[in-house]
């Protein structure tokens, strides 16, 4: 447990360490923060399919944001998310969005939503050994 | 200190190159001091291959002599043993057993140039946990990864120019490279170190640490990523890795044996206070112990490396 702490605070302080500024960089930076917080607890995550090219909006219904950010380079707009999700992930330094979506799409990064409609959604399921992720239609969502 | 200083581990090191002088090779001479690479078994280019590599870090003195310990044995066991030479003809074995020989006459971590040789390859983008895993504010501090944009150290770029002409060519591959100064039990790091994500030979690691509890059912290395603590910027062995999946279809394992030097200090405290004790042992059995003690394991790896179709993953 005091091993899994520690292993969790060096990644915050890795995580206050990647280079972020422009929308893009910081999707980056949450994707690899998000991959590696779920590393660090021996979670596996597999994406399936191509990944998808260009700046879109996707939904997420399920609770395992983590497994989505980590398969793709999103921006959570943490306006949809519980607030004890938002201070988990504010204390880990995942780079959240800081601006508007529409804003954000326009300079390239893509943005995770936790309600509402989108044209793309992250389908996570869950697996022996952690997650699957796919890109699908909003009606394919299966809640982890 | 009963270790091998390091003027002690070159005069070794020059004695194994004077009895097989066909097997050495000079990599790059840094300053007046020349680095060697001793390459025994076939020459040829798709053979299996078992790299070792010892003497990275300056202080960590006793991956060297792991390595010479290593090399010494291989050279008597050619006056005599067949299955040696029957295992040379199918694959290569090839000993780099100092790779900062400066940095090991001055007692210090990094080369000449106070550069931390495993933290000097073109950095990726993203990782590297602040300082600890690489730092560019001073060469006279530790972990320091040299200039921005500047070229790689001699040592290293020769370390990594050996990889690319004599282990890409092979369809696998393991290297092991020697250091300690961390942790009570001796570890086995695999990639990556600049991130706790996954690589993509897991299977094979996998594949590698059932094949090593099988075969040495008492071992006592623990396999994990390096990253599992904190994760490093510029990492040699993650830039060969990378480089070498983007070869070609061939498989390298690297693996970097990192020795539990806080059991020494544990069992003899006072060593502690030397820069030295904290990185090698100093009590003449157990300075003994842990020279027989990894043999087994680069012997494991060797046959691992030359039967690797009878146990690699498809």
């Amino acid at each position: 447990m005091i091993g899994r702490l520690a292993r969790f605070a060096l990644l915050a302080l890795d995580a206050r360490a990647v280079p972020r500024g422009a929308p893009t960089s910081r999707a980056i930076a949450a994707r690899w923060i998000a991959a590696n917080a779920l590393a660090a607890g021996g979670v596996q995550v597999a994406f399936e399919g191509p990944v998808p090219r260009g700046p879109r909006v996707f939904a997420l219904r399920a609770p395992s944001f983590a497994a989505a950010i980590a398969a793709v380079p999103v921006l959570v707009d943490a306006d949809t998310l519980p607030r004890g999700w938002r201070l988990a992930l504010c204390a880990l330094g995942l780079p959240l969005l800081d601006r508007t979506p529409e804003l954000a799409l326009a300079q390239g990064a893509s943005v995770l939503s936790a309600g509402g409609s989108a044209a793309c959604a992250l389908t996570v399921e869950l697996e022996s050994e952690g997650y699957r992720v796919r890109v699908g239609p909003p009606d394919r969502i299966l809640v982890a | 200190m009963n270790q091998l200083a390091g003027d002690d581990a070159g005069i070794a090191i020059a004695r194994l190159a004077a009895a097989c002088p066909d097997a050495v090779t000079e990599l790059v001479r840094v300053g007046d001091v020349p680095i060697y690479a001793f390459e025994l078994g076939t020459s040829e280019a798709t053979a299996p291959v078992l790299l070792v590599v010892g003497g990275v870090h300056g202080l960590e003195r006793i991956g060297t002599e792991v390595a010479i310990a290593f090399l010494g044995s291989l050279v008597s066991r050619l006056a005599w043993d067949q299955l040696l030479h029957d295992a040379l003809a199918r694959c290569r074995i090839i000993v780099v057993p100092q790779l900062n020989p400066i940095g090991m006459a001055r007692g210090q971590r990094g080369n000449g140039n106070g550069v931390d040789l495993m933290r000097n390859a073109p950095p990726h983008p993203l990782g590297g946990t602040p300082f600890l895993g690489g730092q560019r504010i001073s060469p006279r501090l530790p972990w320091y990864m040299g200039r921005a944009g500047a070229p790689m150290e001699p040592e290293a770029a020769a370390l990594v120019r050996l990889v690319e002409t004599r282990v890409f060519g092979a369809p696998f591959s393991i290297a092991l490279d020697l250091h300690s100064g961390y942790g009570f039990v001796d570890r086995l790091w695999y990639p990556y170190a600049r991130t706790r994500e996954p690589m993509p030979d897991l299977p094979a690691i996998a594949a590698l640490g059932r094949l090593l509890d099988d075969t040495l059912p008492n071992h006592v290395y623990r396999l994990e990523q390096t990253a599992q603590a904190y994760t490093i910027r510029g990492d040699l062995w993650d830039y060969l890795y990378d480089r070498r999946r983007a070869v070609n279809a061939g498989t390298m394992l690297s693996l970097t044996l990192e020795m539990g030097s806080w059991a020494w200090v544990r069992k003899n405290p006072l060593q502690g206070l030397s820069s030295l004790g904290r990185f090698n042992p100093v009590k003449p059995h157990r300075h003994r112990r842990t020279l027989r003690r990894h043999l087994p394991l680069v012997e494991f790896l060797l046959h691992a490396a030359a039967s690797h179709r009878a146990w690699m993953p498809a």
